[in-house]
Formats: structure tokens, C-alpha cells, sequence
């Protein structure tokens, strides 16, 4: 089943001659349960296609659906709780609210949404990622991979249809990274989670299931699921 | 979706915002306790003036009851007693005239009072002592007492020579109780018992204007309140219709002028409209920038939330709710110093402008109760629309802006090509004009409401009080001077 797809993307930031074509006509699509990487360099448009993917922006022309959903034909306020409720985030960095411990970070979108908590689930998760012992800490008493880690678990407790990921370690040193990339695998597959991570490291994209190219905002190679 | 779970953990998200910004709630609160501190103060003195020049022309007119049947027979008491739009009924019984030789400068009435109440009503209740309850007893005025040369005690001996509709008698009373007497009343109160009038001015049997000619004596005065002093004239109309459909019988009506003429000019009413719109905008400036200037600099964090899945909905509830919990600290502060300061204020304005008793500007835990209501209501609603703008731009802020501003900051290296921009000394100059806006917004608003209390005291000093409480003592002796030899005249 294909979670994501998207149709002629395209996104243009300014006019005549400040004209950028941040995106041109990209077309993917990602199954259920993959884990992709979307590779390239910089100011080829990874960001701008994954703000696209995951709703924060709306694109020139072109749609985007999610489970079927035309995410842009819901108006602001609907496309936020489609947000919260479809789409797990992990940015590179500024990924929790500060005056919330861990664990009350990690169950935001779904108290947000007013829903109850599965504790049992939102516990695995929790033990997955290692962070049993941290729950009630502060963002800012924890190291960059732990803070991450947290992002992740949030993401994953809100049992979204995708999680979009950028550059999720990108102010990680090495070490810590290839930790936080191990369990991102691991948890996404115990869970059989959708991720869709961005990343300029070649290395870190052959984890993925699948590689998307993509050169001056066009997807050169591996848009398309082979299923 | 559950709305009580999701109120909850917005609300919780609010609280521990603020917990993290303490030198924003140190402004804010101040602003909201100087806000809450000119209304406070301005209505509470706004208040006392307004009730104690009631109050004082209550003292002139002779009682506080706002209507009142005059030469009635005891079956009217009844009846009135019975309506239920009415309350707080008295009566009091004419006797007649105190006719001592030494009462060159006042008018004496000799009158028994129904009750403790009826006595209050006049504002003619014995102090010291209490009514008398013998028929030797008597209780009087300190004026008569010192007309007549007596000490201040009880168990003083008071001769009195009695005037009962021109049958003259003389009398030995023993003094039982007496008040400060009020200067400005048109007659002096000297009550008797029940006993006594029962004597001397026996109930008579028929209606007052039955009579030929007429007397005054043994007539009941019944004076009552309704629920509410709006449309006193009509209410007791209505009260004849019911009590006596065709008015043939219905006895002469007295209504209390103390509540129908206003006792606020429309200049004091437009000073403090103005006032009060004066504090208010002084109040939206100041709340409004800082909450302005505090959402500016958090717009990462509302951009953060939105990404998350915070709606628009729930941030600007967020920002209320923190509005709110401002209030419920700063409004109980300023309350309770308005009400210290307006005190302070009104005390220094007493001294200033002239005044029958200081008693009368006290204000009761009623009128406190509605100062500190009105108060409230306007800080609360001040807040409420200074950050109903704030609070548009923190739920609008778009998650990308917000993803963007953390791009821009994070790699430096990127921007680099604008040499300078981010430099330690563009930091400290943003750090410094920021703060030097809020050191500007907290001064301005500093000086704003100094040179608002300033105005505030000096516009009430300026309100010629003597000239405006002397045309009403002049309006009334003209009028009824001319009357006092009809005893009976002197209500309403
Ligand atoms: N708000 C914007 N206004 C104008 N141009 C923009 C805006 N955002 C992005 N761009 C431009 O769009 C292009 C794609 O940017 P994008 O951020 O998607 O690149 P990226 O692949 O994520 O790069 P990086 O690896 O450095 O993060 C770039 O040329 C960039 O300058
Ligand atoms: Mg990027």
C-alpha cells in the first residue's frame, strides 16, 4: 500500500530574477513500512520536498497525499491535526519543548489530539530507545543523541503514517550518530514504521531501503517504490 | 477528540511557560497591579464621592428611606407592610412641637418612633442611651440638650413645653438617650414612648383629610425602601394603584430626592469615562507591548509547537491562559493597594473640599465589594484585549518560518557570504536594542501612570465640592423654610 505519493510537486520561492526553483515537478511515492533515504547536496531541495511531505508548507502546484488524504485541500487548521496525527517528526535540532521532560515530550501529539494514552505501547517504545531512565528530565539535561532519541520517540508514539526525518543527526558526532541511526532501523522495523529521512551522508543512506536522488529539486533516481 | 484531556495539557504547557520566563512575569504582573491600582483607586474614590453626596443630601432632606406615606392611620402601615414590593418599612408618630421658650434657633418635633429603625432612618438614633420606653422618657438631640443648657448625660431632668395642634401642656422628662445632632436637619428630633404619645396624641379615627380643620397629632409618618432606587415615582404610583384602586383615599406621597436627583454632574460623569478610557489605553499599551515583545522573541517556540501538531486554536488558548493566570496574581495585588491608595487619596481630598462628615464618604463592604467587582472586570478585560493581538500572531506563526529561523542560526557558515551579520557585536546590539525597547515600554508606562494618578488627583481636588454640595443646602431652605411652621412638613 503507498502511504506517500506525490504529484508533480513543484515549489518556487521568489519572483523574476530572485526566482528560485526549489522544486520541479517531483513525483515519489513510499510503501508502507520502508525506510527511505532521500540524498543530495546541498541546496538541492531536500529540505523544501520534505516540508512539502510532511505539510509545513504548501507547494506552487502539485499535491501530496497521505494515506490517500489530499493533504493541501484541508484548510490550516485541519492540515495541523492531520499533522499531529499522521506525521511524526525529527529535525536536526530544536525538536522539543523545552519546559517539558522527557517523557511528557514524547506524549505531547497525542494529548494535544485530547486522546488517551496507550501506556503499554508509548512504555515499549520508551524502553526501546533507552530512555526508561530519563523520563523525567529536561530537555536541556540531556546530550544531543539523547535529545534525538526523544525526538524519535515522540514520532514513533504517536503511531504516525510517516515519520520524515532531516538530517536527524546532523550535529551528532559519528559515533553517536551511527547509535541514533541504528535505533531509528530497529525501532522503525519492530514497529513497522514509514521513514523518510534526508540526509547528505552516503554512508548513512545505504541503511535505507531505498535511495531517492534528487539534483537541483529534480528526483533523478529511485522516486518510484518497485512495487 | 477529547477537549477536557487537550485543555489540560495546554493549560499545563501554559503554566510551565511561564514558570520558565520569570522576568516576563515580573512586568507583566506589575503593569496588570498598575493597571488594576488606577481603576481600583479611581472607582473606589469615584465611589465614595458618589455615595457620600448621597449620603449628605440623605442628611439634608431628613431620612434614608426612598418613599414614604405622610398622616397615615395605622391600617395603611399595615397594608404597605403587606406589599411585597416594598421593604424596610417604618413609621414614626406625630406628636407635636417642642415650644421651650429657649429654642430660639432650632424647631423641635416630638415624635415616637415605631422602632430602633425608624429612629435610624432619620438618622436621628440615640447613640448613647437608647429610645425611650416610659412615659417620663425622653431622648433628644445634643443640639436640644445644649439650647437648653443641659449637660450630656443620662438621667438629666428635660423640661419641655408642648405644643399638641395649640393645646399647650408642660412636661418633666428624664433624659434616656441622645445623638450628635445634625446642623443642617430643618428640625430637631426629640423622641417620646409609645406610651406617652398614646397620652397626648392618641391614634384617631379618621383619615387625615377627612377632618375639619385639620390636626396633625397621633397621624403616622410610614416610610419604606423598594429593591432598587430605578424609577422611584413610578413604583409608587403603582404602590397607590394597588393599595387604593380608585386614590380617592390614598394619603400624600413624599419621595426621597437624595435618589432622584442625581447626585453625579455630567461633568464629574465625563471626567471619569475619560478617566477610565485614559487607564485603559495606558494599560493596553503597556500589557500589549510586552506581550508583543515576549511572543516576538519565543516565535521559535510557537513554531516548534505548531510542527508538532499544536493548532492555531490552542496556542492563542495557550497565550490566553497565561493572560489569565496574570490576572488571578495581579488583579488581588492591585485591588488591595487601589483600595489602600484610593483611601489615602479620598482622605487628602476630604481635607480639601468641604464636607458635612467624613462618616458619610466611609464606604460599606457592599460598595467595596462592587468597586473591587467593576475593578476586576476592567483590569481583566484590559489584559484580555491587550494580548487578543499578541496572542493572533503566536497562533498565525507558520512552522516553516520557524524551521527557517533555526536553519539561518544554525549554519552560520552559510550566511557567511552577508559578512557581519551574526557577529558577537550584532548579538549584543540586537540583545541591547531589545532590551532597550523594554526598558523604553516600562519607563514610558511608568511616567504614563504617574501622570495619570497626578491628573486623577488634581481634577478631583479641582471639583469644587463646597459650591456644589452649598447650591443644594440653598435650594433646600429656600423651599422649605417657609413650611417649618407646618411640623409635619419636614420629610420629603
Ligand atoms: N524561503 C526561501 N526563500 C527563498 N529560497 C529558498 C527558501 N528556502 C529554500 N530556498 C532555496 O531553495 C533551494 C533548496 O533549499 P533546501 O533548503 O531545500 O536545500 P537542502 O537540500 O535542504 O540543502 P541542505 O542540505 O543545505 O539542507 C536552495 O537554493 C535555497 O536557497
Ligand atoms: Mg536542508
Amino acid at each position: 500500500m503507498k502511504v506517500l505519493k506525490t504529484d508533480a510537486l513543484t515549489k518556487i520561492y521568489g519572483e523574476g530574477e530572485n526566482k528560485v526553483t526549489a522544486l520541479d515537478n517531483a513525483n515519489l511515492s513510499v510503501t508502507q513500512g520502508e525506510f527511505v533515504a532521500i540524498v543530495g547536496t546541498s541546496g538541492s531541495g531536500k529540505s523544501t520536498l520534505l516540508h512539502m511531505l510532511g505539510g509545513l508548507d504548501r507547494p506552487t502546484s502539485g499535491k501530496v497525499f497521505v494515506e490517500n488524504q489530499d493533504i493541501f485541500s484541508l484548510k490550516d487548521e485541519a492540515l495541523t491535526i492531520f499533522r499531529r496525527r499522521k506525521i511524526g517528526f525529527v529535525f536536526q535540532s530544536f525538536n522539543l519543548v523545552p519546559t517539558l521532560n522527557v517523557y511528557e515530550n514524547i506524549v505531547f501529539p497525542i494529548q494535544l489530539d485530547g486522546n488517551d494514552i496507550d501506556a503499554e505501547f508509548v512504555g515499549e517504545v520508551i524502553r526501546s530507545l533507552g530512555l526508561k531512565n530519563m523520563q523525567n528530565r529536561l530537555p536541556n539535561q540531556l546530550s544531543g543523541g539523547q535529545q534525538q532519541r526523544v525526538a524519535i520517540a515522540r514520532a514513533l508514539a504517536a503511531k504516525p503514517a510517516i515519520i520524515l526525518a532531516d538530517e536527524p543527526t546532523g550535529n551528532l558526532d559519528s559515533r553517536t550518530s551511527q547509535d541514533v541511526l541504528s535505533l531509528l532501523k530497529v525501532t522503525g522495523q519492530k514497529f513497522s514504521q514509514t521513514i523518510v529521512m534526508i540526509t547528505h551522508n552516503e554512508a548513512i543512506a545505504q541503511m535505507a531501503d531505498r535511495i531517492i536522488r534528487i539534483e537541483d529539486g529534480r528526483i533523478i533516481k529511485g522516486g518510484e517504490s518497485d512495487e | 477528540m477529547n477537549k477536557v484531556n487537550n485543555r489540560k495539557v495546554i493549560r499545563r504547557l501554559a503554566f510551565r511557560e511561564l514558570k520558565s520566563n520569570r522576568k516576563m512575569n515580573l512586568m507583566v504582573i506589575l503593569s496588570i497591579v498598575l493597571t488594576c491600582i488606577l481603576f481600583t483607586a479611581l472607582t473606589s474614590i469615584g465611589g465614595s464621592l458618589v455615595n457620600g453626596i448621597q449620603r449628605e443630601t440623605m442628611r439634608q432632606v431628613g431620612g434614608d428611606r426612598m418613599a414614604g406615606f405622610k398622616y397615615v392611620l395605622p391600617e395603611d402601615y399595615e397594608k404597605v407592610k403587606a406589599d411585597s414590593a416594598v421593604r424596610d418599612v417604618v413609621y414614626r408618630i406625630i406628636v407635636g412641637r417642642a415650644v421651650n421658650q429657649e429654642f430660639k434657633n432650632i424647631a423641635v418635633e416630638m415624635n415616637c418612633a415605631g422602632n430602633e429603625s425608624a429612629a435610624k432612618s432619620i438618622f436621628c438614633a440615640p447613640t448613647t442611651g437608647r429610645l425611650p420606653e416610659s412615659e417620663d422618657e425622653i431622648a433628644v438631640s445634643t443640639l436640644v440638650l445644649d439650647e437648653l443648657n443641659l449637660p450630656h448625660e443620662l438621667g438629666t431632668a428635660v423640661p419641655i413645653t408642648l405644643d399638641v395642634d395649640g393645646r399647650i401642656t408642660e412636661h418633666k422628662f428624664t433624659l434616656c438617650g441622645y445623638w450628635q445632632g445634625e446642623k443642617v436637619a430643618m428640625a430637631q428630633e426629640a423622641w417620646v414612648s409609645r406610651s406617652f404619645a398614646d397620652t397626648y396624641a392618641p391614634t384617631p379615627s379618621v383619615k387625615f383629610y377627612a377632618q375639619e380643620p385639620l390636626t396633625y397629632a397621633g397621624y403616622w409618618q410610614v416610610d419604606f425602601n423598594y429593591s432598587n432606587s430605578f424609577d422611584i415615582e413610578g413604583k409608587t404610583d403603582a404602590l397607590l394603584n394597588r393599595l387604593y384602586g380608585d386614590r380617592e383615599n390614598a394619603p400624600d406621597i413624599g419621595i426621597n430626592w437624595a435618589y432622584t436627583t442625581s447626585s453625579v454632574d455630567f461633568g464629574m460623569a465625563a471626567g471619569g469615562i475619560v478617566m477610565i478610557l485614559v487607564i485603559f489605553a495606558a494599560g493596553y499599551l503597556i500589557i500589549y507591548n510586552i506581550f508583543h515583545i515576549n511572543i516576538s522573541a519565543n516565535i521559535r517556540s510557537y513554531g516548534l509547537l505548531k510542527t508538532i501538531g499544536t493548532t492555531s486554536r490552542q496556542i492563542q488558548h495557550m497565550v490566553r491562559t497565561q493572560a489569565a493566570i496574570y490576572c488571578a496574581v495581579g488583579i488581588p495585588i492591585g485591588l488591595i493597594s487601589g483600595i489602600l491608595i484610593g483611601k489615602v487619596m479620598m482622605q487628602s481630598i476630604m481635607r480639601t473640599i468641604n464636607i458635612l462628615s467624613a462618616a458619610n464618604y466611609s464606604v460599606s463592604a457592599k460598595l467595596l465589594m462592587i468597586i473591587c467587582l467593576i475593578s476586576a472586570l476592567f483590569t481583566y478585560e484590559t489584559v484580555m484585549i491587550s494580548c487578543r493581538k499578541p496572542c493572533r500572531i503566536a497562533g498565525n506563526v507558520s512552522p516553516i518560518e520557524a524551521l527557517r529561523y533555526i536553519d539561518t542560526n544554525l549554519s552560520t557558515k552559510r550566511s557567511g557570504k552577508k559578512t557581519g551579520r551574526i557577529s558577537p557585536f550584532s548579538v549584543a546590539r540586537n540583545n541591547m536594542s531589545r532590551s532597550r525597547k523594554k526598558t523604553v515600554v516600562v519607563v514610558l508606562s511608568l511616567t504614563l501612570s504617574m501622570v495619570l494618578v497626578n491628573t486623577l488627583f488634581t481634577y478631583l481636588n479641582g471639583i469644587d465640592m463646597k459650591k456644589y454640595v452649598s447650591a443644594l443646602i440653598t435650594g433646600d431652605f429656600v423651599v422649605k423654610q417657609s413650611e417649618t411652621s407646618s411640623l409635619t412638613e419636614r420629610f420629603f
